[in-house]
């Protein structure tokens, strides 16, 4: 029983470092090929885990050459637009000027009812507002509404720009620690942190979360007396 | 770049372990197959001494390896050597010639068996 405790714990390590090396790329939509890597990988782990009989570097091997082939195959897709399109394959307009292109529908083996649902899921529930549709090569569906169809912008609305600026809130401050590169985007330095959390008789180890913008507008969030630290 | 150096690293990592599971295999394969020889040899010879000896250099010498065989190789391929091994002093001693040439005949088998299957040929492969 202590081996399969062992085994299952290396393995966990090996298959979020190989999930790590992989990159970001793995945990959003999948193209085929990472399809196939992340279900191969998870079911060669397993095999040690199952079977004591197997030693582990019959599952770790295996994984360490998936992650070798994907982070390979990955780079020979970016820098050749053909390998790119043989392994990855080409996005599908299957709405064109609001029309339905039943062609490449039929290519694509969706019907009429797979279209409908990813039109949904993207919050669009009238057809006739989509100008252009496109199947991206992980299968998600793509929209650009007609103009009608649009929300307001600031911009047609001709909403000037707030005085404060256009700049994101940052987290600086999360689970009691400062967050450095947050506090660098915002242009803000640690010293000015220390005053707000001072006026406002607090320590970082107080804070669960604090977020401010390049305009020094914050907000802190802080630690409940049952979770603080 | 950095993540296609790592996987390179592991690549080249990966592929030491291949190269070295197959030559510790053989290296082990060897040694085996030669005391194998010797002990047939004494069994030909009907010296009961240097059967006993072969046998025990045989068992000695398994009982050491096979705990970085099984690093490599199916547990109970291992296992089913090692039993057979086990067996092999007791046979010697009793003079239980048939039964120990067979036993000697079945880890010839069972460790060539290991050996190719080791090799990347096209048939271990498919």
């Amino acid at each position: 029983m202590s081996v399969l405790l062992l085994r299952t714990v290396i393995l966990y390590a090996v298959i979020v470092l190989s999930l790590r090396i992989m990159g970001k790329r793995q945990l959003g939509e999948l193209e085929p090929s990472e399809l196939v890597v992340t279900i191969l990988v998870s079911n060669i782990a397993t095999l040690s885990i199952e079977d004591t009989n197997i030693p582990l570097l019959g599952s770790l091997v295996p994984i360490f050459m998936l992650v070798f082939c994907e982070v390979m195959v990955s780079l020979i897709i970016l820098k050749s637009s053909r390998a790119r399109k043989i392994i990855s394959g080409n996005p599908r307009i299957v709405i064109r000027d609001g029309t339905i292109d039943q062609k490449e529908m039929t290519n694509l083996r969706w019907s009429i009812d797979d279209l409908m649902e990813q039109l949904r899921i993207s919050n669009i529930f009238d057809i006739n507002e989509v100008s252009l549709a496109i199947v991206e090569t992980s299968g998600s569906l793509s929209t650009f509404l007609k103009f009608g169809a649009r929300p307001a912008s600031a911009e047609m609305l001709s909403v000037p720009l707030p005085p404060q600026g256009d700049s994101p809130p940052m987290v600086v401050i999360t689970d009691g620690e400062v967050v450095d590169d947050s506090l660098n985007f915002c242009n803000l330095k640690k010293e000015w942190l220390e005053k707000v959390l001072c006026e406002k008789k607090l320590k970082v180890s107080d804070v669960f979360l604090m977020t401010c913008d390049r305009c020094a507008n914050y907000k802190i969030v802080q630690y409940e007396k049952e979770q603080r630290k | 770049m950095k993540r296609v150096v790592i996987v390179c690293v592991l690549f080249l990592l990966i592929s030491t372990i291949c190269v070295y599971s197959i030559y510790k295999t053989s290296i082990i394969r060897n040694d085996v197959i030669a005391s194998i020889d010797a002990a047939l040899e004494a069994v030909r010879t009907e010296d009961q001494e240097s059967i006993i000896k072969h046998v025990q250099t045989l068992h000695d010498f398994w009982v050491t390896e096979e705990r970085s065989l099984v690093h490599f190789v199916r547990h109970s391929q291992v296992d089913d050597i090692s039993k057979c091994v086990e067996r092999l002093p007791g046979l010697a001693e009793y003079n239980e010639t048939a039964e120990l040439v067979a036993e000697l005949d079945s880890i010839h088998w069972q460790i060539e068996n290991i050996w190719h299957s080791e090799l990347p040929y096209w048939q271990n492969i498919l």
